[in-house]
């Protein structure tokens, strides 16, 4: 006993500690860095042809010029894990996901189902579910090269147009973990951006680099890689638009401004501008005016009516007159300090809104994607007559009796 | 060595969050989804009523340890069977903890953990913590205790704009059995008040205050139901995938922060928190032997607690599906039956045998107060540690 509280004596302790350190520094010192034996991978594109699965993986490589600090390997194979094994194949190294930030999935695989690729990917190679999610069409290889180029060449980064797209449509991230949120819901549905890559420039592109990159090692298992190639530029196109998937398959691809008529619904959307024709009043002169939302408060409340759903909608918003577009303007637009909203142009405003919203819940039952949460809310907030009704109805046609009443509150920021 | 009241409270507040903030929200929605909430607050309540009860018979039992406390109101068969029981439930509540530890280290810090430099520290932190006492363990958890509030408070806070109340909507839609099943199939995470009794003789009563164990108490019932409700309001329907319930907060902060950093920093004091709640199941598992076999040396059974946790790393690899069973019924049956029978049991038989006694005085010395006690033989002789406290009481306070 005395002979143990020697050995672990405070002083002797100290001798201790010094031993564990050598202990496990020691080795460390022989061993190789972790760049030598691990690929940083910061985007992963996934698609299929026909059988074969191809994945394309952007690697960062350390030290080297910043504008070629992100190189493409391609790999392809029957399996996911067969793709990606011949890809570290070319490599020469393992790849680590850890830093991965996006995650492509080409239009094919979509269609498919993604929930497995999701699945090796998040739980296998550990790709973080908090990593952005697009849905891609065009060629997988072209499309990783132009997101890697724009990365380097543009200092934009893909991550950065998704992430700030999330203010616009539908108010919400589109990563891995919203996608599971949808896929384990209620209802299965799921919405992520879709970006297309062109061969000319249009609106909203993003011209992905002079250079034509480096595209390296085509599939096949150690190919090797750096092979340079000169191609013409593309671009990635990128308004809006949106893909959504049902279980796990996309469904449907809806256009931006159906996104826009979709967003009244949403609480969290607080930005956006209402665009309203023929203003006719004191003010305005047959004028196109456009109102931007600087605040929204959206209120839903759910109730049965002779067995029939009601959504009630009430939608607070305050708007900002911005733009007016008039024939002949007078001084009187001219003036500061005046109200521009004024109660035509609410009026309008109004009726614009109740439009859109009832054009928006028509869509959704129309494709039978229920992108705006009524089956949650139902669910909340009258769980016991909505669990009746959709036995009824099943879950495929709920939303088809469905009645919107929608009551809106138009303030002026000025 | 004894520990203060103050001290006692602080362990009790560990020991109620100690297993909550890993697996447990997630493994509990499996079964009663977002209203796993409730079941949460329903067995915390519970044990903090065990801890009022406890710590109420620890007090009027005077100088004597469970071992003998129990022999007098239950005689020798009773407290042997009570007592393997007990070291039942601390092997479950070390293997619980140690196995979400080297999950979370393994998983979500190192990206290959080499297990022999991850567990002979740790076992010899274990060991060393537990040869010294738990005055030593309960000093540790007064040091981390408030930056482990503070930063779990951080980081849940950060994702609280992302939680949405709509998703705990409707509220018991399946009626209350769930929460129920619930509550019974993971009992072996609560149950915190239960190493109170492995305490008995060890706690300094003199600056009791009642107030503090309410405070402390609370506290731990208000942190654990806000980390739930962030929790489950971020991740929704995911919420059984995300078995590191910190830490993935932390990854999905609706808050980003140019300190992200920090969020780690966190994690890792979290992770000391973790070691000194096994350190003190390691203690309990301990003493339990100590008691069991008339130990009277601190050094085979601390050996024998830190072989444990070395068997502990190791069966996870050995034993395929272990996971299932620390979630049968059986183990269920086992744990509510030491965390909530025994004590109720030692409670009654301990308020009929001294019911006629006074409550010990606390300003008579402890001599004079043995004598006034209705002590049965002592057939059990104080260890080594309890004749070193003998020596210093009167000379000075516990710390």
């Amino acid at each position: 006993m005395k002979k143990l509280k020697t050995i672990f004596s405070p002083r002797k302790l100290v001798l201790w500690l010094c031993i564990v350190l050598l202990v496990f520094t020691l080795p460390q010192l022989n061993a190789k860095a972790m760049s030598q034996t691990e690929a940083i991978v910061t985007m992963m594109f996934v698609d299929k042809e026909q059988d074969t699965i191809k994945v394309s993986a952007v690697v960062l490589a350390p030290g080297q010029d910043r504008t070629k600090n992100q190189q493409v390997y391609n790999g392809e194979g029957e399996t996911l894990s067969a793709a990606v094994d011949s890809v570290s194949l070319s490599l020469g190294k393992d790849m680590g996901f850890a830093q991965c930030q996006i995650m492509g999935l080409g239009d094919n695989i979509c269609k498919d189902g993604v929930i497995n690729v999701l699945d090796y990917m998040t739980r296998t190679k550990k790709v973080g579910r908090n990593a952005g999610l697009i849905n891609f069409s065009g060629k997988i290889d072209e499309f990783a090269q132009a997101t890697a180029d724009v990365n380097t060449s543009k200092n934009l980064s893909l991550e950065e147009i998704i992430n700030f797209d999330k203010r616009f449509i539908l108010a919400k991230n589109s990563n891995i973990e919203l996608f599971y949120m949808g896929y384990f819901g209620d209802t299965g549905i799921g919405i992520i951006p879709k970006i297309s890559l062109l061969d000319k420039p249009y609106k909203n592109s993003v011209e992905a680099g002079q250079s034509g990159g480096e595209s390296a090692g085509a599939g096949g298992s150690g190919s090797g890689g750096g092979q340079s190639q000169s191609k013409p530029p593309k671009y990635l196109f990128y308004d809006g638009t949106m893909s959504v998937f049902k279980f796990g398959k996309t469904v449907n691809t809806i256009i931006p401004t159906m996104v826009d008529k979709l967003n009244y619904f949403v609480d969290k959307n607080q930005t956006g501008s209402i665009t309203v024709e023929g203003v006719n009043d004191y003010l305005y002169n047959n004028a196109r005016v456009v109102v931007n939302m600087a605040n929204k408060k959206v209120f839903t409340f759910v109730s049965f009516k002779d067995g029939k759903p009601n959504l009630d909608v009430s939608v607070h918003i305050s708007v900002m007159v911005e733009e007016v577009d008039e024939e002949n303007p007078t001084q009187k637009i001219l003036r500061r300090n005046q109200e521009f909203l004024t109660p035509e142009l609410v009026k309008k405003i109004k009726e614009k809104i109740e439009s859109d919203m009832h054009e928006a819940l028509d869509y959704c039952k129309q494709n039978k994607i229920d992108v705006i949460g009524v089956y949650k809310h139902f669910n909340a907030f009258a769980y016991k007559k909505w669990k009746k009704y959709i036995q009824q109805t099943g879950k495929d046609n709920f939303l088809n009796d469905i009645d919107l009443h929608i009551t809106t509150l138009i303030k002026s920021e000025f | 060595m004894k520990i203060n009241y103050r001290q006692t409270c602080i362990l009790i507040f560990l020991s109620q969050i100690a297993l909550k903030f890993l697996a447990l929200p997630s493994l509990l929605y499996t079964k009663s989804e977002s209203n796993s909430i409730f079941v949460a607050l329903f067995l915390m309540v519970i044990d903090g009523i065990y801890a009022f009860l406890i710590l109420n018979l620890a007090e009027n039992s005077g100088e004597k340890n469970i071992y003998e406390f129990m022999k007098s109101c239950l005689g020798t068969v009773v407290t042997k069977i009570f007592l393997v029981l007990l070291l039942v439930k601390f092997a479950l509540s070390m293997a619980n903890i140690s196995k979400g530890l080297e999950f979370f280290v393994a998983d979500n810090l190192y990206n290959e953990l080499s297990w022999f430099a991850y567990i002979l520290p740790l076992a010899a932190l274990i060991g060393y913590m537990i040869y010294k006492g738990i005055r030593n363990i309960a000093r540790v958890g007064e040091i981390v205790c408030w930056f482990v509030l503070v930063g779990i408070i951080f980081i849940t806070a950060k994702s609280f704009s992302g939680a949405e109340a709509e998703s705990f909507l409707p509220l018991f839609k399946d009626g209350l059995s769930p929460l129920f099943e619930s509550a019974f199939k993971y009992s072996s995470w609560f149950g915190s008040s239960t190493f109170l009794l492995l305490l008995f003789g060890k706690i300094d009563f003199s600056k009791k205050k009642t107030g503090q164990l309410v405070r402390y108490l609370l506290l731990a019932i208000v942190l654990v139901q806000f980390v739930y409700y962030v929790f489950y309001g971020v991740f929704q329907v995911t919420s059984p995938t995300h078995n590191f319930c910190l830490s993935d907060l932390s990854q999905f902060s609706s808050l980003h922060t140019s300190i992200e950093e920090l969020s780690w920093l966190v994690v890792a004091l979290w992770i000391v928190a973790q070691a000194v709640q096994l350190a003190l199941y390691g203690y309990c598992f301990q003493q339990a032997i100590k008691y069991i076999f008339n130990i009277k040396n601190n050094v085979f059974p601390t050996i024998v607690v830190m072989l444990y946790v070395f068997v502990l790393s190791l069966i996870g690899d050995l034993i395929i599906g272990l996971e299932q069973i620390f979630l049968s019924p059986a183990v269920s049956v086992i744990t509510i039956c030491t965390q909530y029978v025994i004590p109720l049991v030692i409670f009654i038989a301990g308020k009929i045998k001294y019911k006629n006694k006074k409550p010990r005085n606390k300003n008579k010395d402890d001599n004079q107060q043995r004598a006034d006690d209705v002590v049965t033989e002592h057939t059990f002789k104080q260890d080594d540690s309890q004749s070193e406290t003998k020596k210093q009481d009167g000379k000075k306070g516990a710390v």
